[in-house]
């Protein structure tokens, strides 16, 4: 699995961006980070709409805040730390506990996608989320054996361009098109799974 | 759609964007995207949303964390946070218009000194070369110093003013007045053969000249009578 810091160079061109005023930026970073902000705003709040809400708030806060941010932490870390804030302010707002534990900031640097997403899910989320997998699985497995080697040493072992490209032995340009290839390949099953639902 | 029906041009972009997501772009390519989400976010048609740019980064996102293990709750809010932050002020811009409008100026003004400066010095260059072709110097003359050698020399009491702006670097604007005398400086010896072939290919000239009104024209004495007067003037 990708950690979050290894996708930082992104974000990091991503925050340059919107702090010189290109708004397009950040709407990059919103649908990058959407899930993973209300997966985390989700532990403290178990309504899916307020969760929504709350997220969507934090992230006006993060755009905000961004002159701000001087890249002292890695934006992720800061966008969480927003996050959590705002949760907080929300159920304090409402004198209401927060439904789970309190999440320290530090939890940021491990939070995973293996944290599930609300544990209080919709039956019709659950299976939208398998279904997910499940198509995922398949176009994975559908693909030739180069193009899924290339993505899963990107995806799973976060390597760069350059040493994936040493390892399979071939160019930089090839190691690129070949992840694209393959993201492509899954991204039609997925879009014709949303499609449907 | 499958991937064929797809544009070359969107091919490359959503490239672009798989290699976004592992940070492998250069500026360029990044503003390409950027400016594609722009164009994208105005697309009504469904079926062309799907296969936007920005539908893409999100969806490749997804895969990417649904790769991770973990299922997750599909709820995408970035159109409502897209809508609010239009609604934002761009403040970067402005927050940092000060420092950056500071810097700005002074770049104009260093600019522009810049190009004054070359400027003048081409000018300068371009008068110095001027000058050396028709053998004239400007020169400033101590007047207790006695002129020597020049062949050529304007009156004594000659004396153009010659308005000059200096420019220092304590931006103190002078100006000063001093009287030049202009020299016409030129070699005699080299003036005086110049001025016999002048005169020889002149009467030339006038001799075939008056050949030709004498015959054609008609005062053809006129000219001869010019060119007669012109041998007196010789004479002298």
């Amino acid at each position: 699995m990708v950690d979050p810091s290894s996708t930082e160079p992104t974000d990091h061109q991503l925050v340059k961006r919107v702090q010189r005023g290109d708004k397009r930026a950040f709407d990059l970073l919103v649908l990058k980070y959407q899930f993973k902000l209300q997966a985390i705003v989700g532990r403290f709040i178990r309504d899916v709409d307020e969760v929504a809400d709350v997220t969507q708030e934090a992230f006006i806060k993060a755009y905000r805040a961004m002159p701000n941010f001087r890249g002292d932490s890695q934006f992720y870390t800061w966008l969480y730390r927003i996050a959590v804030n705002t949760a907080k302010n929300y159920l304090a707002s409402k004198s209401r506990r927060p439904a789970t534990a309190d999440v320290e900031i530090v939890d940021a640097e491990q939070f995973s996608n293996n944290d599930r997403f609300l544990d209080e899910s919709t039956p019709e989320s659950e299976l939208l989320g398998a279904e997910l997998q499940l198509t995922i699985d398949s176009a994975l497995s559908a693909l030739p054996d180069d193009l899924r080697t290339a993505l899963t040493l990107r995806e799973f072992d976060g390597l760069s361009y350059e040493d994936i490209a040493v390892i399979m032995e071939c160019p930089v340009g090839t190691v690129r098109s070949r992840i694209f290839r393959a993201r492509e390949a899954v991204d039609q099953k997925v879009l014709h799974l949303l499609d449907k639902n | 759609m499958s991937e064929t029906e797809i544009p070359n041009s969107q091919q490359r972009l959503a490239e672009s964007v798989s290699a976004l997501m592992d940070a492998e772009v250069s500026e360029m390519e990044l503003h390409q995207v950027l400016k594609a989400v722009d164009d994208n976010q105005s697309v009504d048609d469904s079926v062309l949303k799907g296969q936007s740019i920005r539908s893409k980064w999100s969806r490749y996102h997804l895969v990417s964390d649904s790769m991770a293990d973990a299922p997750m709750a599909y709820r995408d809010i970035s159109s409502a946070v897209s809508a609010a932050i239009a609604t934002e002020d761009t403040y970067s811009v402005s927050a940092n218009s000060s420092g950056m409008g500071q810097i700005g100026r002074f770049a104009v003004a260093a600019s522009v000194a810049m190009i004054a400066i070359i400027g003048v010095q081409q000018y300068n260059g371009s008068m110095h070369q001027d000058i050396q072709s028709i053998q004239v110097a400007e020169m400033q003359v101590d007047n207790a110093e006695p002129n020597r050698g020049p062949a050529i020399q304007f009156p004594a009491d000659f004396q153009p003013s010659v308005q000059a702006r200096t420019v220092s670097a304590g931006g103190v604007v002078k100006t000063s007045r001093s009287p030049v005398t202009l020299v016409q400086v030129a070699n005699p010896d080299a003036n005086l053969a110049r001025n016999q072939q002048l005169r020889s290919l002149l009467s030339e000239v006038l001799e075939t000249h008056v050949t030709n009104e004498s015959v054609n024209g008609i005062q053809g004495m006129l000219p001869l009578a010019r060119h007669l007067d012109a041998g007196e003037g010789e004479l002298e």
